[in-house]
């Protein structure tokens, strides 16, 4: 049989990425042609399966893998940037928490100054030439950018703990809606998100110095 | 919420910590293909992890962030490939093992044993092949991007499904019947 179908405007067919005037031709040729039915019959068929399993073929790690995941990657570009100097020591943020980057910014800051001061206490004990000197703000320098790495992991760790906060808000707007399944429980909110989104900026300042004296 | 266009010109513009953004969004996605395309958990978290930090490196090479995207896998596809290499050398080459129900064979076959089926036939592609259907199937692209994905035509991008879902077809024939998916005269 002269078959005006070939595989790939089957494929064209099969995925729905025909104009609906081809579609028609195509469907009309299916009706009359047993061969061709029976090869889109048994890739449709394939393709069911497929979309049928589409959601449960990868095992779902737990939640805290992503969190992992972001601050892995948030760890790796913030010491890229900081050994170029290209964006000024800022870390990633979580979506729909702008406050953070207050937050973020003002502990690089208070870290920073903390780094000054320290490098400005000099060298301890006597003097033994420069190369000693150079050591002491080298080992100096060393305890700032460990300090530095430090406050980013609590920063990480803040904005996780104030992403699921923000979900739980969310989800309970979504209840309030009506989009969230009958019988499922929502958490109350945190107090310490409605504290922390009730903070005037220079009050978050204070959260966050207290926060860096901690470390 | 802030497109991924309007997110990588600010990223670039200098609002770096935007990022993060752009990680929470696709890291689900990005997991969920690398595992479908074989590694195993830890490879594929390994590869997540490098293919974003490559991406935040070579963003500046990005034309258009709208196709953020579309460069995200395709990154994450080429730092999977040493992985699916060593996988594809480890398969045995022969066909697989379709799972029979003891008590009554001709019992329709459960969504479990279903999807071990599927997964394993997925093993068997060609790792090109396997790519396509994954996108495709799983992550429901356009061929137009699953062909910028695998830098491929696309007619050859088509040309793979067919010939993947083909296969497929085959070797699930022995359990067709009961899984409902038997059709050829
Ligand atoms: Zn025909």
């Amino acid at each position: 049989m002269d078959c005006p179908i070939d595989e790939i405007l089957l494929i064209d067919y099969l995925e729905g990425e025909l104009e609906p005037k081809m579609a028609r031709q195509v469907e009309q040729h299916l009706e009359a042609c047993r061969p061709c039915r029976a090869e889109y019959e048994s890739l449709l068929k394939v393709k069911q399966a497929l979309a049928g399993v589409k959601e449960s073929v990868v095992d779902q790690p737990p939640e805290s893998f992503w969190q992992e995941n972001f601050q892995a990657v948030a760890r790796a570009t913030y010491e890229r940037d900081s050994s170029t100097g290209v964006s000024g020591g800022k870390v990633l943020s979580f979506p729909r928490f702008s406050r953070l980057r207050i937050l973020a910014a003002a502990a690089i800051v208070l870290l920073a100054l903390a780094g000054v001061l320290r490098l400005g206490l000099g060298p301890i004990g006597p003097p033994r030439g420069p190369s000693a000197e150079l050591a002491q703000v080298t080992e100096a320098n060393q305890a700032y950018v460990d300090s530095l790495y430090q406050l980013a992991e609590t920063i990480y760790q803040y904005q996780i703990a104030l992403n699921a906060m923000e979900s739980m808000v969310e989800l309970g707007a979504d209840q309030e809606n009506g989009y969230v399944p009958a019988g499922m429980e929502v958490p109350a909110y945190s107090s310490v998100y409605d504290g922390l989104a009730e903070l005037e900026d220079n009050q978050l300042q204070q959260v966050m110095y207290a926060l860096a004296s901690d470390l | 919420m802030e497109q991924d266009k309007k997110l990588v010109e600010l990223i670039l513009k200098g609002e770096r910590e935007r990022f993060g953004v752009l990680v929470e969004r696709y890291q689900r996605a990005i997991y969920r293909f690398l595992m479908n395309m074989g590694l195993d958990h830890d490879e594929a978290a390994d590869t997540m992890q490098n293919a974003f930090v490559k991406a935040y490196d070579k963003l500046h090479t990005l034309r258009g962030g709208e196709h953020f995207r579309v460069w995200l896998y395709s990154i994450a596809a080429n730092q999977a490939r040493n992985y699916m290499r060593r996988r594809a050398r480890e398969l045995p080459l022969e066909e697989p093992d379709m799972p029979v129900h003891e008590e009554d064979p001709g019992l329709l076959v459960e969504r479990e044993q279903l999807r071990s089926l599927l997964s394993g036939a997925l093993k068997r592609l060609p790792e090109d092949q396997r790519k396509v259907v994954v996108l495709r199937a799983f992550e429901n692209m356009p061929f137009k991007e699953v062909a910028e994905v695998c830098s491929i035509s696309l007619s050859n991008a088509k040309t793979s499904y067919h010939r993947a879902l083909k296969k497929m077809q085959r070797w699930l024939k022995p359990v067709a019947s009961r899984m409902n998916l038997e059709n050829q005269g």
